[in-house]
């Protein structure tokens, strides 16, 4: 019976070894990829219009005043909305990096995903940023808004540089000044 | 004799929490693990978005919001393509000349692009409807992603979620989607 009952607890315990390292190994694969995928610029793009360079994100805010982005420059675009917990989240480091391309000389967008979902006048978010509720419908088609907060920098030549799907963390803020420098 | 069996319980329990851990994980190795896999994640969640309301500016700069309950009862909206624009645009005049008054159907088209919006506004009376450029973001995504199927959003605030109707078909007549609009 004891000899039994000894068995079994090994027999438990390899198990419970073996699973922890399938689970460790699948972690660590999908915490590297996560990473990847955040910044795969390819998933943005709807089928068929990969790669190609972006007209300009012409909109309108809710009142109805339209909103061109200036032609000269880079320009950042950020999908967000006011009640997104994650939008929230990361205030604070959106808040470094629109300064960040303010000083870059970048023209900010905020596009929300609805007109309830505009932040106020005053917010915070909104310093030296332009905040659309209506967008051109040409420029919606091209590109795939999944979640939210999702940032999109394009370089002066409209071209999609940079991207990060969710939360900006400390050195996704590292990571998007990198790729600004290396345009220069 | 009694920790030896407690052990093994306890052991099993770990089992049964990491097993579902590691199938969660699986779950996300299997989308990560090539770019076929990510894209094909990502249409599968295209296709939850799902159409809430039509807002937007139209070709004019004009804000297009959507109507008061008691003015509309549902709302039919579709895409209007820059290289079939006079067509599209023609097909839902013709749909709207079949729908009767008295059934408060309501069609809003959206522009996929300048191609379209020019055609418009060219045309003061291209459309008998209103005709969205500029679209909030979650609603225009859920119509691309219905339109990319061949079909257009049915809205009604009595509905708990849209249906829909297969225009962009060989076999759609304007009489044909007017009948269905009417049921």
């Amino acid at each position: 019976m004891i000899a039994r009952d000894i068995w079994l607890e090994r027999i438990s315990l390899l198990i419970l070894g073996l699973v922890i390292v399938i689970d460790g190994i699948l972690f660590i694969y999908v915490r590297y990829n996560l990473d990847s995928f955040a910044k795969d610029t390819s998933l943005l793009y709807r089928a068929g219009r990969e790669g190609s360079p972006a007209q300009d994100p012409i909109g309108y805010t809710s009142t109805g005043a339209k909103i061109v982005p200036a032609t000269k420059g880079g320009l950042a675009v950020r999908f967000a909305s006011k009640d997104c917990q994650f939008s929230r989240a990361d205030a604070a480091n959106w808040n470094a990096i629109s300064s960040e391309f303010h000083r870059r000389g970048y023209d900010v967008i905020i596009v929300v995903t609805k007109v309830e979902e505009q932040y106020p006048s005053d917010a915070p978010e909104l310093k030296a940023a332009h905040q659309e509720a209506y967008v051109d419908m040409g420029w919606i088609e091209r590109f795939r808004l999944t979640l939210t907060p999702t940032l999109l920098i394009f370089a002066p030549s409209k071209q999609l540089m940079w991207a990060h799907q969710g939360a900006l963390r400390a050195e996704d803020v590292s990571s998007a000044e990198r790729a600004m420098d290396a345009y220069k | 004799m009694i920790s030896i069996k407690s052990a093994v319980v306890n052991s099993w329990l770990l089992i049964g929490i990491l097993t579902y851990c590691g199938w969660r994980l699986y779950e996300d190795f299997r989308v990560l693990r090539s770019q076929p896999a990510r894209l094909q994640a990502i249409a599968a969640k295209d296709q939850d978005t799902v159409f809430q309301a039509e807002a937007g500016v139209d070709a004019w700069g004009h804000i297009v919001s959507p109507l008061p309950k008691d003015r509309a009862t549902r709302t039919v909206v579709f895409m209007v393509h820059g290289a079939t624009a006079s067509d599209d645009l023609e097909f839902w005049n013709k749909v709207d000349e079949h729908l009767a008054i008295s059934d408060r159907i309501r069609l809003v088209g959206y522009c996929d692009g300048d191609k379209c919006s020019n055609t418009v506004r060219l045309n003061n009376d291209a459309a008998r409807y209103p005709i969205i450029a500029y679209g909030e973001i979650s609603g225009a995504q859920a119509l691309i992603n219905a339109d990319s199927a061949g079909r257009a959003v049915v809205r009604s605030d009595q509905y708990n979620n849209p249906k829909y109707v297969t225009w962009r078909d060989a076999s759609a007549t304007p009489a044909k989607i007017a009948s269905e609009l009417h049921q």
